[in-house]
């Protein structure tokens, strides 16, 4: 009995200690926006602030600019991107789910085959750029990842589950295959939805990779390229070049504690959203992970 | 994964009738065909037109030309990829590290699901559960600023750390034999609650009934991991790692750049097909040598399709139902 109290002991100092790493970067971020520039340069980063400021965030206020036109740009994306996502993704896998649609398995495999091959970035990059003349535009932060071939597979196994007659009996009611889908198979089909819906969220929001392809404009920088345009400032100092760093003290460039704090504001709606979401993203990832 | 389970139909007889049954079918459904054409045409100009510009590998590719009027170029453009040893490099680089993180990822998720299965306190579960999964939802960039944070010469966490010890701080951003350890961990740390999410599902859908009489039998807990819970896992093991040998030959992009960003003296362990091919094509300086970009870029494509064709055969091999196709 004392044996099996010991192993249960360990159980959870050992969840503990591996939850903990996991957040320990989190909170030394925080920590590090939170304290004062000359105590991060003299002491270092640290677990808790030595001299509680709150400096770097009344700099980001002073110098908001950039901060709010990447929140503007990215909740624009976001919600855009994700209706269209959505839209999209939900039309094209109920017509691949119903039986009576003959080309259903070729054009599933056609939008299957594209998550196993491609042509590789240099095509795709002058295609977009040269010939659909999308760089610089908002458009180019949502197009290109408008859909995912995965999804649009999860979509249709679900959809596929539903029983025909839902369809079947809207048909003899008359209803449109367009209303039969709005009103009848989504409204079913929630869970999955909201699910699906929840991922291309997150993937506009953290999208900052077509910005680095397409975006030079600074009015159209979203939140995490921002954040990579500030690190980028800094980056060739933490090389060590001896050069590159006495060149750097006489240009005035973003302290540690404010990239710090620029961290925390663009994480942040993330972290506070999540505790509500954990739930259904658990049960996202867990979706077509499993045989069922 | 039977969400990408893609049906194999028995082909109907060619012929007229089956153009006359295809034609039928398409008035017959046209309203349907007509909802699903917009998603279609999105994966026609956003994979299969950008798909044929492969090509560019065998172009000796000017801006004017472009793509298709380019003269051709033959092999020209791999044989400078492996005569400076570029294409041995990345294409290395990207296979060690991929599985690095291949292995060390398994463990890690399947241990700390195998952990937190045990655990009986339901609140603990789920805030555990809640605090791993945290890293899945930021982004590379924000990863890369953490680690330019953690890993910094002066003051950087980890060289804080090492003076409470009374060691000296390591220059983490000049010793490139740190790396693939440094980027192995921030894979872990960032997938773990992922991986663990999915394998305690597998976990939890085992019968209890078998643990039940195992326990009967006087197996103690250790033997039930090794006899029952791997065993039963294993089909979702052995489809992760399907997916992940798939994937072998595409490098983690947005981590690399990220965490190690243009430091030419971290390139020797680090640099992958990936961060090779943006650099060829965006990067600073060098820039705009598409060509040489598109041949690597077609290994990578080329490679990773034969790969995963190939790790699917085997696995279908052993067991159909685990199959991908």
């Amino acid at each position: 009995m004392r044996k099996l109290k010991i192993s249960t002991v360990v159980l959870y100092l050992v969840i503990t200690i591996v939850a903990l790493f996991t957040l320990i970067p989190f909170v030394v971020v925080v920590s590090g926006s939170f304290s004062a520039e000359r105590d991060l340069v003299v002491y270092g980063a640290s677990l808790f602030p030595r001299n509680f400021t709150t400096d770097a965030y009344r700099f980001l206020m002073a110098n908001r600019a950039s901060i709010v036109t990447g929140y503007r740009v990215t909740l624009t994306v976001t919600v855009i991107g994700t209706a269209l996502s959505i839209y999209l993704t939900t039309s094209l896998a109920y017509v691949i789910s119903i039986k009576s649609v003959k080309l259903r398995n070729p054009i599933a495999f056609f939008v299957y085959f594209t998550m196993l091959f491609n042509g590789g970035i240099v095509p795709w990059f002058i295609w977009i750029v040269r010939h659909l003349q999308l760089r610089d535009s908002i458009w180019v932060l949502i197009l290109p990842m408008a859909m995912s071939a995965f999804f649009v597979m999860v979509m249709r196994t679900s959809l596929a589950s539903l029983p025909e007659s839902l369809r079947e009996s809207a048909i003899i009611d008359g209803a449109s295959e367009f209303k039969i889908l709005y009103k009848i198979i989504l409204p079913v089909s929630k869970p999955i939805i909201a699910t699906i819906t929840l991922f291309y969220m997150l993937n506009y929001w953290n999208d900052w990779f077509h910005a680095l392809f397409f975006i030079d404009d600074r009015n159209l920088v979203p939140l995490q390229f921002n954040l990579y345009r500030i690190v980028s400032n800094l980056a060739f100092l933490s090389s060590s070049d001896e050069i590159a760093r006495t060149a750097a003290q006489h240009v005035t460039l973003p302290t540690e504690s404010v990239r710090m704090a620029t961290v925390v504001l663009t994480i942040g709606p993330i972290v506070f959203v999540y505790p509500f979401l954990q739930k259904h993203f658990v049960k996202g990832i867990t979706i077509g992970a499993v045989k069922g | 994964m039977n969400a990408i389970s893609v049906g194999k139909e028995k082909k109907s007889k060619k012929g007229q009738g089956f153009w006359r049954e295809m034609l039928r079918d398409l008035s017959r459904n046209r309203a349907l065909y007509l909802l699903a054409l917009p998603a279609i045409a999105w994966f026609i100009i956003f994979h299969y037109i950008p798909m044929t510009g492969i090509i560019i590998a065998f172009k000796d590719y000017n801006v004017i030309d472009g793509i298709f009027g380019s003269p051709w170029a033959g092999l020209r453009n791999f044989e400078f990829l492996i005569r400076s040893g570029i294409l041995r490099r990345v294409t290395l680089n990207t296979l060690f590290l991929n599985a690095l993180f291949l292995v060390f990822g398994l463990i890690a998720q399947v241990g700390i699901a195998l952990l937190i299965n045990e655990v009986r306190n339901k609140y603990f579960k789920r805030v555990s559960q809640g605090v791993l999964l945290l890293p899945f939802f930021i982004s590379w960039v924000i990863v890369g600023t953490i680690s330019l944070y953690l890993f910094g010469t002066n003051v950087g966490f980890l060289n804080t750390v090492r003076g409470v010890f009374g060691l000296d701080p390591i220059n983490w951003y000049q010793s490139p034999q740190y790396w693939p350890a440094i980027l192995t961990i921030s894979h872990i740390w960032k997938s773990i609650g992922w991986g663990s999410i999915i394998y305690l599902a597998a976990i939890v859908s085992v019968d209890q009934e078998i643990y039940e009489s195992a326990q009967l039998d006087g197996c103690n807990k250790i033997k039930q991991i090794r006899y029952i819970t791997l065993p039963c896992i294993t089909p979702t093991i052995s489809i992760m790692m399907l997916l992940a040998i798939g994937q072998i030959f595409y490098g983690n992009f947005g981590m690399i750049y990220n965490m190690v960003r243009q430091n030419i003296l971290l390139f020797p362990t680090t640099d992958i097909i990936d961060t090779y091919v943006f650099r060829a094509l965006r990067g600073g300086g060098g820039g705009g040598q598409f060509a040489m970009a598109g041949a690597a870029g077609f290994v990578q494509s080329t490679m990773g399709f034969i790969t995963v064709l190939i790790a699917n055969k085997i696995v279908s091999k052993f067991n159909k139902d685990n199959a991908l196709f």
